[in-house]
Parts: C-alpha cells; structure tokens; sequence
C-alpha cells in the first residue's frame, strides 16, 4: 500500500465524488446534471455542493438554460480543469512507480 | 481517506471513464428518417419509370432531400433538450454523416446533370459510400455488428455494378428497408433503454 503524499496532491480534486466529475467529464466532452448524478451515484444535494466547489475553483464551466420550463445544467470541464486532472493522474502514477 | 493509496484511485477513475464511455452515441432516428424518405422518393422513381410518366427525377429528390434536411434540423433540435451528455464520437459522427450526404448529393446531381455517371450506376455508388459510412458508425457507437450492416451495404453495391436495371430500384428500397431502416430501429430501441425519458428532473 503506498500512502499519498498529502503536500502534492490537489486536494479539490482528491475528494471521490469529485474525481468521479473530473473522469465523467474527461469521457464525454459536456453532461447535464441528471447524467453525472447517475454515473456517480451521488446525491442531489452532495454532488451540487461538489459541483460549485469545482465550479469555483475554475475547473468547471456550467451552462444553465431552461428547456421545457425546468431548468437545466449543462457541465464541462476547462481547459484548467483538464489540466489540473492530467497534472493529478500523472501524480498518481508517479506515486505507484515509487 | 487516508486508507486510500494511489492504484486504488487510479482504478477508480479507470472504472467511471469506461463506464461513462459506454453510453450509446447517438439515437438512431436519422437513420430511419432518411431509410423513409429515400425509400419513398424510390418507389417513386420506380412507378415513373414503369408507368413512363413525365417527372423530373433531380426535382422528385430535390424536394425529398429539402423534406428530410428540415426534419433532420427538427430532430437534432429536439435532440439538443433531449440529450444529458454530449460525446466527441458523437460528433464525429454526426460530421460523417453530414459529409456522406454531402457526397452523395454532390455525385447525384452533378453526374446526373453532367451525364458523367450512368444513372443506373447511381444505387451501386451510393451504396459503398454508405458502407464506409456504417463501417466508421461501428467503431463511433462500440458496436460490432453495425460493421456487418457496412459488408451488406458493399455487398449490395457490388451486385448493383453489375445489375443495372429497372429492378435495381426495388433492390436498393429493400438494402434501405433491411440495412438503414432496420438498423436505425435497433439503434433507437437501445438508445431508449439506455436513455429512459425523463421528466421529473
């Protein structure tokens, strides 16, 4: 078992329910609300308040609308999101080659 | 959290992007939109020829072909509010499609107007441009036997090369009845079992 390193690790990205957004998001290009709630499992309330940390944190891109009256969540990840995961995984791999 | 180590998230993350890759594409419906409309204009064509009636054929398509780009653009609206995720192979595939279109458009009215193609050879080309076309959709949607659908289509096209003649019509509506309608079908059946519709969110 090899501990992470808790000084190098991008701790927005490290909670589960995030990095689950972050490799949703890496395999389809946008995904409403709905979708990543059903991919994750999470919560209503849990993946929402996931959502704006990522959201504030300039990793993710939220299109809302309204579509049929209801409104609707669109979310991508941007290109600092992009790399901020790249940066991440390529730490974890780091840490097994170790 | 501190019990978790790196292979176990990196497992993770494998897991929810194979997952999340394994969502069907696209729903299927241009498919049988376009299997209708082209079927239709055929058996028009057809019953021209065999009745000898005067009609234009570039116009007979010109006008199917303004229907089903109208209807495309009012499915894939529809497809815009309806869709929860939007994949890069979807829009790969919605471009090839586009371009296979394009093409077929391109030969069907500049070698009819040039005379350059025989107009009996016209189900033979469009057929192993339609091939390509599934062969590239198998790979788009991760289904394996779209790639037979693309053999058929060769197949059929290969046949029509050497038989030309007022038959090939009913040949070519039936290559679209079993090898685009059909298949758009089973392309929409399983985009619905995958994608119930959802009205509560």
């Amino acid at each position: 078992m090899i501990d992470f390193d808790y000084q190098k690790i991008n701790h927005i990205i490290h909670s589960r329910i995030r990095l689950a957004v972050f490799a949703v998001l890496m395999s389809v290009e946008e995904a409403e609300f709905t979708f990543l709630r059903e991919k994750i499992k999470a919560t209503d309330g849990n993946l929402s308040a996931n959502l704006k940390r990522l959201e504030e944190a300039g990793y993710l891109a939220v299109k809302k609308e309204l579509v049929n009256r209801k409104p609707r969540s669109t979310y991508r990840l941007t290109e600092k999101g992009k790399k901020s995961f790249e940066l991440y995984v390529a730490g974890l791999e780091t840490l097994i080659k170790k | 959290m501190k019990e978790r180590n790196a292979e176990e998230d990196l497992a993770f993350i494998r897991r929810v992007m194979e997952d999340s890759r394994k969502i069907m594409v696209d729903d299927g419906l241009n498919y049988i939109l376009w299997g209708i409309i082209i079927v239709f204009g055929l058996a028009i064509i057809y019953i021209k020829e065999v009745s000898r009636i005067s009609l234009r054929s570039d116009l007979i398509w010109l006008i199917f072909s303004v229907i089903g780009v109208f209807l495309t653009l009012w499915i894939n609206r529809h497809k815009h509010f309806q869709s929860r995720a939007k994949t890069f192979a979807g829009q790969i595939l919605k471009s090839l499609w586009t371009a296979i279109a394009l093409s077929i458009a391109i030969i069907g009215l500049v070698g009819y107007h040039t005379d350059s193609i025989s107009i009996w050879s016209f189900p033979a080309v469009f057929s192993i441009i339609i091939g390509l076309g599934y062969f590239i959709s198998a790979l788009l949607y991760n289904q394996s036997w779209i790639k037979f659908v693309a053999v058929a289509w060769w197949g059929g096209g290969l046949i029509m090369f050497f038989w030309k003649s007022i038959q090939t019509i009913i040949l070519f509506s039936l290559m679209m009845i079993l090898f685009q309608i059909i298949p758009g079908i089973a392309l929409y059946k399983k985009w619905r079992k995958e994608w119930p519709a959802k009205t509560d969110d």
